[in-house]
């Protein structure tokens, strides 16, 4: 091997070291430790790598916003993508279809008139006055991020088997100018319960800070008020025994 | 593609992946949008890449092929011919890199042809055997070899030109200054 030839190969030498265990750099090293004038050549390359390959990330260093944004991408709505998955379409079709059963059972159910006009209006505005819908969330670690990512409050508090559950589906709508968030659950035994979370201020009559149970037909549900939230669970199908178990 | 799996690919590769970017294009946003686009497409077909240790190689290959239907859509990139001056210039030296500014080397590796800035941008970005940058830019070793030589040698003549101009200017500002002072002292 000429000089030369050692100088091409080892022109493509990191300048980290990090080619230092590339057996097709063995021979061209060994070259250039028995020859001065290489060694000497090979010296001044890595010192001028070095400075350039520091000067140069440097200078490419990405904008702030940058990885934000790309950890963000996983949690933008595609909606071509999301509706064109019929799992989706029939998770969606069943949040429409228990929005509206809050409003009819919660219509004939006694109690204080304001909360039974949200629990009415709100199925009307939920079927017509979609806000944003999120693509998909699995967990509600990702709903949180989704309405933080949306500007939307993610401070809400929920019961330890609500925090762990499984989420089909997450959507705003608005009700009287106040976000609600309807958050679909995936229960077991092929159950759903679906979570509505609305400004507790929005509310005269908000339920009390203790869970209020309720079977009504077959839809069990309960309503309780933390913090500064209200919240409601619906769960067609399901028992009130189950809900409990969420608590 | 696991969620876990996406961060860590963002955390891991983004910066290089932006300099990479910013090499091929010169422009903060397109290299903004070139490492946006190579993630999406990472989110949507991640699921092809198998093998986790492949995922970089994945991900530069990928933004390079965006960046080449780019090119060929608008014919993007401006064309700079190295002056015939700058060929007969001693290459730079290390102690005439030390008194250029970072955004002077950065601006240096930009004049470059493309068949030259991008494999040496890979190569500077420290993560990358040329037998990798081979790969991503979808040519043979042997080019890969050649072209770091070429286009480190372009490189280094620019850098020379550069750092005599700086110190040039230098030695101006300096005399400037005493000229100034010793009229004040007068």
């Amino acid at each position: 091997m000429t000089n030369e030839e050692a100088k091409l190969i080892l022109q493509a030498y990191a300048p980290n070291g990090r080619s230092a265990t590339d057996p097709n750099f063995r021979a061209a090293l060994n070259q250039a430790r028995c020859n001065r004038e290489l060694a000497d050549w090979f010296a001044n390359e890595q010192a001028l790598d070095s400075r350039i390959s520091d000067s140069l990330c440097r200078s490419l260093k990405p904008p702030t916003k940058l990885k934000s944004l790309l950890l963000a991408q996983r949690a933008i709505l595609r909606p071509v993508a999301w509706w064109r998955k019929r799992s989706h379409q029939l998770a969606l079709a069943g949040c429409v279809a228990v929005l509206s059963i809050f409003g009819l059972v919660w219509f004939s159910h006694p109690g204080p008139v304001e909360f039974v006009k949200y629990r009415e209006e709100m199925s009307e505005s939920a079927a017509e006055g979609i806000e944003r819908v999120s693509e998909a969330p699995r967990n509600l670690f990702q709903v949180r991020r989704w309405l933080a990512e949306n500007e939307l409050d993610a401070s809400f508090m929920l019961p330890r088997g609500l925090n762990d559950g499984a989420i089909s589906s997450c959507r705003v709508v608005n009700w009287r100018g106040k976000k609600v968030y309807i958050i679909c659950y995936e229960l077991e035994n092929h159950q759903t319960a679906h979570l509505a979370v609305i400004d507790r201020s929005a509310l005269k009559d908000a339920p009390p800070e203790s869970p209020v149970f309720d079977q009504i037909g077959k839809v069990a549900m309960v309503s309780w008020s933390r913090s500064n939230h209200t919240y409601m669970i619906a769960s067609t199908g399901g028992v009130v025994s189950d809900l409990m178990k969420l608590f | 593609m696991k969620e876990s799996d996406y961060e860590e690919a963002v955390i891991n590769f983004y910066e290089g992946l932006y300099a990479f970017g910013y090499s091929l294009t010169g422009k903060e946003d397109d290299a903004s949008e070139l490492t946006q686009e190579t993630f999406y497409r990472l989110l949507v077909r991640g699921a092809t890449v198998r093998d986790a240790s492949k995922v970089k190689s994945w991900l530069f290959t990928t933004l390079y092929r965006i960046f080449l239907g780019w090119q060929q859509r608008r014919a993007l990139l401006p064309h700079f011919e190295i002056s015939t001056v700058e060929n007969e210039l001693a290459p730079v030296t290390p102690d005439q890199m030390d008194v250029l500014l970072d955004n002077v080397v950065r601006d240096s590796l930009l004049e470059l042809e493309e068949r030259y800035r991008a494999p040496l941008m890979l190569f500077y970005l420290n993560d990358h055997s040329y037998e990798k940058i081979a790969s991503i830019l979808g040519v043979p070793i042997g080019t890969v070899m050649s072209r770091l030589s070429r286009g480190k040698a372009l490189l280094r003549q620019r850098l020379a030109a550069r750092a005599i101009g700086t110190e040039t200017n230098n030695k101006i500002t300096h005399l400037q200054g005493r000229i100034g002072s010793r009229s004040r002292a007068l």
